[in-house]
C-alpha cells in the first residue's frame, strides 16, 4: 500500500509545487513594485526548493512580470544572492531568513516562505490538509516601497488568524 | 457580504477531479488567485481522498481470480505492496511476512523460517520435526505454485524472486482449494512481481551489508515502450548464523533422546560424516537467483507474458529430522518457465520447474532430480451482475534419485517416480441489489494416487451496509496434495545403537487419504473514519485425516531388529477457532500506521500420541494436554512509517509472539513469547538515490523463536538504493 502511496505523495508534491509558483506569479501580479527600465528583468530567487524553481521557470517563459521579463535563478547557498526583486525561502533553508531579512533591508525585495511560522518575511504560503493559504503582511511590505492590492489582502490571512 | 473566495469556492467545487486535472497551463495562469485557492483546496480534498483510497482500499485480485476492491473481497485477505516491503527492509519474503497478520513466522536459523497461516502446526506433535513444517498452504510467485512435493512446504530459500521486483503480497486466509487447487488448505500466499508499465528505461541496484556479516544485493533493469516491457533481475545474499553450536539428539533405542547444544568442533563425537553434513557450520545461507520477464499487451484484454529463472540456494535449517542434529543442510539448484497467456476472459498459464535437491546434506539418498509442471484454463464469463469462471487444471510431479545413487545405494525412490492430478473447477460470483454478493466455488480433482478424488468447495455471502462497512461470512472445504514421500518411499536406513541393530524399511500407503479442513468464517469490514479502516473476523476451523509413520517392530537376533513403517492416517482432528483484527490508519498524509492480532486456541480430539512398536516396545510420550499449544495464542504487530516530502524515510515494525509450549519427541517444551522490532532509516541524497541503515532485531531479542533452533541476535546492514529512470 505504501508504493502507492509514495507515488501519489509525489505526483501530488510536484502539483503542489506548481501551485505555489502560480501563487508566487499572482503576487508579482497583484503588487507593484517602484518603477525600473522596462528591459530589467524581473529577477526571482529560489533557494532550497528545485520543484518551486522548475515551475516558476517555466512560467518565466511565457510571462512578463508588468512589463519586465522574468529572471529565475536558483541558489545553493544563500552567499550567492546578488540581486532580486523577490527572493523564495523554502521550509528547509527556514534558519537563514533572518539573514536574507536582514540583507533585504528595506529594499524593494518581496520574501516569501512556505515555513508557516516564520515571522520576518513578507508573505508566507501555508499549506494546509485542505489547500494552500497565505499569511500578508502589509505593513513590512508598505515599508519597502511595495505597493499592494487590496484584493490580495482580502484573500490572504492574518497573523492572528493563521494561529 | 460574500468574500470573493468563497464566490470562487462555489464554482470549482462543482469541478470534477477530472476537470481539474485537464486544466491547462496557461488556463491557470490566466485564472484569477481566487479561484486558484478555490481550485486548490478542491485538489487536495480529492487528492487526499483519493489517497485514502489508494492506501486503505487496494486492488487484490487472488481472493477472486479478477482485480477487485479489498473492500469488496468476499474472503479474509491482507496485501502488503513495493513500498511496504522496502520500507520495512524485510531481507527475504518469510521477514515481509511479518507485516501480515495472521501469519506465524518463526525463525529457524538466520534468514530461514517456518511460515504457517493461523496455525495447526506440528500436528500430530510429539513426532520428528518434520511435522512442524507447514505444509498447508500454497505459496504462488504470478500464479505459478512454489510449493515442495516430495513431503510439503516451501522452500522459501529456493525463491528466486528478488525482493525489490516483488510488487506486492497478498494473503488469503482458509480453505482455497476450490479456487487453487491442492494444497491451498490453510489459505495462499500469492507473490505478484512488478508489472509491465515500464516507458523507456529504469534500473536498479540495492546493496547492503550488516555487521554480522550479512550481505545482499539485488540489481534489476528494465525497458519497455506502450505494449513490450522486458525486465532482467539478479540477486545474491549470505547470511551467517550466530552461533557456533548445534543442537544434538543422544540417540536412545527404545525412546525419548534428551538432547543439548554443542559446538560445532565437537560435532564429530556424536555423528559420522559431519564434516559434509555442515560443510559451513557459521554459515546459515547462501543464495543467488537470476530472472527474465517479457510482457507483450496487445490490447487491454489480449496480452502474453513469460518469466524464466534459475536459482541456486545453501542453508542450514530445520527440515529433515536425522534423529542426530536438529538442523541439516539442503541445497537447491534449479530453473523454471512460466507462460501466461490473456484473451478477453480467457486466461491460459503453464509453468514447469526443473532443478537438483539435496534435502539433508551428508546422509545418503536425499538428493533427487525433481519436476513440476502445472497448468489451467479458464474462462471468465460476465453477464449484467453474474460472473462465472469455468476452468481445467492439470499437475505432474517427478522425483528421481536414480542418478545419485551408486550402484548398492538405496535411495528413497530408486528411480523416478511420479504424481499427477487433473481437475475441472468452476466458480459463480452474483451481485443482488448492489448490496449482497454470493459467491460458490467447487472444484472436482482426480489424483494418480491416492485412487479416490477429491471435492473443494468455498461459499460466500457479504453484505455491504452501507458505504462504510460490509459483512462476509465464508464456508469452504479444502485438501492437502499427495507427496512424494507417502505415495513412492522405497527406503532402508540400518541404525546402530551401542551393540543393537535396527533396519527401518520405509514403505509407501497408496491408500493413503489427504488431509482436509472445512472452516466457518464471519468477517467484517468498516471505515472507521476516512482516514481508519478496521477489518475484523472470527474463524473456526476443523483439519481431519492427518498421518502419521506406524511401525511393526520384528526381532531378527538378540540384537537385531527389523521396523516395518509406513503411514497411517489418524483419527486425530484438530479443531481451531481465533479472531483476528487489522486497524490500519493515514494518521496524516506521510504517516502509515498499521496494527493487527491474531488470537486462536487449537484443540485436538482423539490424540494419539503414542508410538506403539509392539506390546513392549513403545516410543513417543501421552500428551496430557488436549489444547494444542504449539502455535502462539497471540500473534500481532504494529508498524508505522513515514514517507513524506523531505528526503527521510523512517519506518519502525513489531512483530510478537505468544508463548509455545511444543511437544517433542524429547517432551514437552516452552519457547517464551518474543518481540522482535526493526528499523529502517533513509535518507535521499539526490535524485531516487537513498543511504540507509536497516536493523534487524534491533533490541538483539536472541530468544530461541523455534524449537531446537539458532538463536538469532541484532544486524544493523548498511545499504544504498540506486535507481535511474521513472520508478513505480
Amino acid at each position: 500500500m505504501v508504493i502507492t502511496f509514495v507515488v501519489f505523495t509525489q505526483f501530488v508534491y510536484g502539483q503542489m509545487s506548481n501551485y505555489k509558483s502560480l501563487y508566487i506569479y499572482n503576487f508579482i501580479k497583484r503588487i507593484e513594485w517602484p518603477a525600473v527600465q522596462t528591459d530589467e528583468a524581473f529577477h526571482i530567487v529560489i533557494y532550497g526548493d528545485r520543484g518551486t524553481y522548475e515551475s516558476i521557470s517555466k512560467i518565466a517563459d511565457s510571462k512578463l512580470a508588468g512589463d519586465r521579463p522574468i529572471e529565475v535563478e536558483y541558489i545553493d547557498d544563500v552567499e550567492d544572492i546578488l540581486t532580486a526583486d523577490l527572493i523564495y525561502v523554502d521550509f528547509s533553508k527556514r534558519k537563514y531568513i533572518p539573514k536574507i531579512n536582514s540583507w533585504i533591508k528595506n529594499r524593494p525585495i518581496l520574501l516569501v516562505s512556505d515555513y508557516k511560522n516564520a515571522k520576518l518575511t513578507d508573505i508566507n504560503l501555508i499549506e494546509t490538509s485542505d489547500g494552500l493559504e497565505f499569511v500578508i503582511r502589509p505593513e513590512l511590505i508598505r515599508d519597502k516601497n511595495l505597493k499592494l492590492s487590496d484584493m490580495l489582502v482580502q484573500l490572504a490571512k492574518t497573523d492572528n488568524e493563521n494561529r | 457580504m460574500i468574500s470573493p473566495f468563497a464566490m470562487a469556492q462555489k464554482e470549482v467545487q462543482n469541478m470534477s477531479t477530472e476537470e481539474i486535472s485537464q486544466l491547462t497551463q496557461d488556463e491557470l495562469l490566466e485564472m484569477p488567485l481566487e479561484d486558484l485557492m478555490a481550485l486548490v483546496r478542491r485538489f487536495k480534498l480529492s487528492s487526499l481522498e483519493e489517497l485514502y483510497e489508494k492506501v486503505l482500499n487496494p486492488e487484490v485480485k487472488t481472493a477472486s481470480k479478477f482485480d477487485e476492491k479489498y473492500f469488496e473481497s468476499p474472503l479474509s485477505i491482507s496485501v502488503i505492496t513495493a513500498g511496504d516491503i522496502e520500507a520495512s527492509g524485510a531481507l527475504n519474503v518469510p521477514e515481509a511476512l511479518r507485516l501480515i497478520p495472521g501469519l506465524i513466522v518463526r525463525q529457524k536459523t538466520n534468514g530461514n523460517y517456518d511460515v504457517h497461516i493461523r496455525g495447526n502446526d506440528n500436528i500430530p506433535s510429539g513426532q520428528t520435526l518434520f511435522y512442524s513444517e507447514n505444509s498447508l498452504t500454497l505459496v504462488m510467485i504470478d500464479e505459478r505454485p512454489v510449493y515442495n512435493h516430495f513431503q510439503g512446504g516451501t522452500f522459501w530459500e529456493s525463491l528466486p524472486v528478488n525482493m525489490e521486483n516483488i510488487d506486492r503480497i497478498e494473503v488469503v486466509y482458509g480453505p482455497s482449494s476450490a479456487l487453487y487447487g491442492p494444497n491451498a488448505v490453510s489459505g495462499v500466499i500469492h507473490i505478484f512481481t512488478k508489472r509491465n508499465d515500464v516507458k523507456g528505461v529504469e534500473s536498479s541496484v540495492v546493496m547492503q551489508m550488516g555487521a554480522e556479516g550479512s550481505q545482499d544485493i539485488q540489481g534489476n533493469i528494465a525497458f519497455g515502450n506502450n505494449n513490450f516491457t522486458a525486465r532482467i533481475t539478479a540477486n545474491y545474499q549470505k547470511l551467517d548464523r550466530f552461533q557456533d553450536e548445534y543442537f544434538v539428539f543422544e540417540n536412545h533405542f527404545d525412546t525419548v533422546r534428551k538432547g543439548r547444544y554443542i559446538p560445532s568442533d565437537s560435532i564429530k563425537y556424536f555423528a559420522d560424516n559431519t564434516d559434509s553434513k555442515f560443510p559451513n557450520p557459521l554459515r546459515s545461507s547462501e543464495r543467488k537467483a537470476a530472472n527474465l520477464y517479457l510482457y507483450y499487451q496487445k490490447a487491454k484484454d489480449e496480452g502474453i507474458s513469460f518469466s524464466a529463472g534459475i536459482q541456486q540456494s545453501d542453508i542450514q535449517s530445520i527440515f529433515f529430522d536425522t534423529r542426530e542434529f536438529s538442523l541439516t543442510g539442503r541445497q537447491s539448484l534449479s530453473g523454471y518457465g512460466n507462460l501466461k497467456y490473456y484473451y478477453k476472459g480467457l486466461n491460459f498459464n503453464a509453468s514447469y520447474n526443473l532443478g537438483e535437491q539435496n534435502l539433508a546434506l551428508g546422509y545418503p539418498g536425499y538428493e533427487f532430480v525433481y519436476g513440476n509442471f502445472q497448468s489451467s484454463l479458464e474462462y471468465l464469463y460476465k453477464w449484467k451482475n453474474l460472473k462465472i469462471l469455468p476452468g481445467i487444471s492439470y499437475q505432474y510431479v517427478f522425483y528421481d534419485d536414480k542418478r545419485f545413487l551408486s550402484k548398492d545405494e538405496i535411495g528413497i525412490f530408486n528411480g523416478r517416480q511420479d504424481l499427477n492430478n487433473t481437475a475441472v473447477f468452476i466458480r459463480a460470483d452474483y451481485t443482488l441489489f448492489e448490496k449482497l454478493r454470493l459467491t460458490a466455488a467447487g472444484r472436482w480433482e482426480w489424483f494418480k494416487y491416492p485412487k479416490e478424488d477429491y471435492f473443494s468447495y468455498q461459499f460466500t455471502a457479504s453484505y455491504t451496509i452501507d458505504e462504510h462497512s460490509v459483512v462476509r461470512g465464508v464456508y469452504s472445504k479444502a485438501n492437502r496434495g499427495p507427496f512424494m514421500w507417502d505415495y513412492h518411499v522405497n527406503f532402508s536406513e540400518l541404525s546402530q545403537y551401542g551393540n543393537t541393530s535396527l533396519m527401518t524399511n520405509y514403505n509407501k500407503n497408496l491408500e493413503l487419504k489427504l488431509l482436509e479442513m472445512h472452516m466457518f468464517e464471519m468477517g467484517f469490514r468498516s471505515h472507521l473514519s476516512r482516514n481508519v479502516t478496521a477489518d475484523g473476523s472470527i474463524f473456526y476451523n476443523q483439519t481431519t485425516n492427518y498421518n502419521l509413520p506406524e511401525g511393526e517392530l520384528y526381532q531378527l537376533s538378540q540384537n537385531s531388529y527389523q521396523l516395518e513403517v509406513k503411514k497411517q492416517n489418524l483419527p486425530l482432528v484438530s479443531k481451531q477457532m481465533g479472531a483476528s483484527l487489522i486497524v490500519e490508519t493515514l494518521i496524516v498524509k506521510h504517516i502509515h500506521a498499521k496494527l493487527f492480532g491474531t488470537l486462536q486456541m487449537t484443540n485436538i480430539d482423539k490424540v494419539t500420541s503414542r508410538y506403539d512398536l509392539n506390546d513392549t516396545l513403545v516410543v513417543i510420550i501421552n500428551n496430557d494436554s488436549k489444547i494444542h499449544k504449539s502455535t502462539p495464542t497471540f500473534t500481532g504487530g504494529f508498524n508505522i512509517n513515514y514517507r513524506g516530502d523531505s528526503k527521510f524515510t523512517a519506518n519502525t515494525d513489531v512483530y510478537f509472539l505468544s508463548t509455545q509450549d511444543v511437544f517433542t519427541y524429547d517432551g514437552m517444551k516452552k519457547i517464551n513469547s518474543k518481540a522482535i522490532v526493526n528499523l529502517k532509516l533513509g535518507y535521499r541524497f539526490y535524485d531516487q538515490h537513498q543511504v540507509f541503515i536497516s536493523g534487524r532485531n534491533i533490541f538483539a531479542n536472541d530468544a530461541y523463536e523455534f524449537i531446537f533452533g539458532d538463536r538469532v541476535g541484532a544486524e544493523f546492514l548498511l545499504g544504498v538504493s540506486l535507481k535511474w529512470g521513472k520508478q513505480k
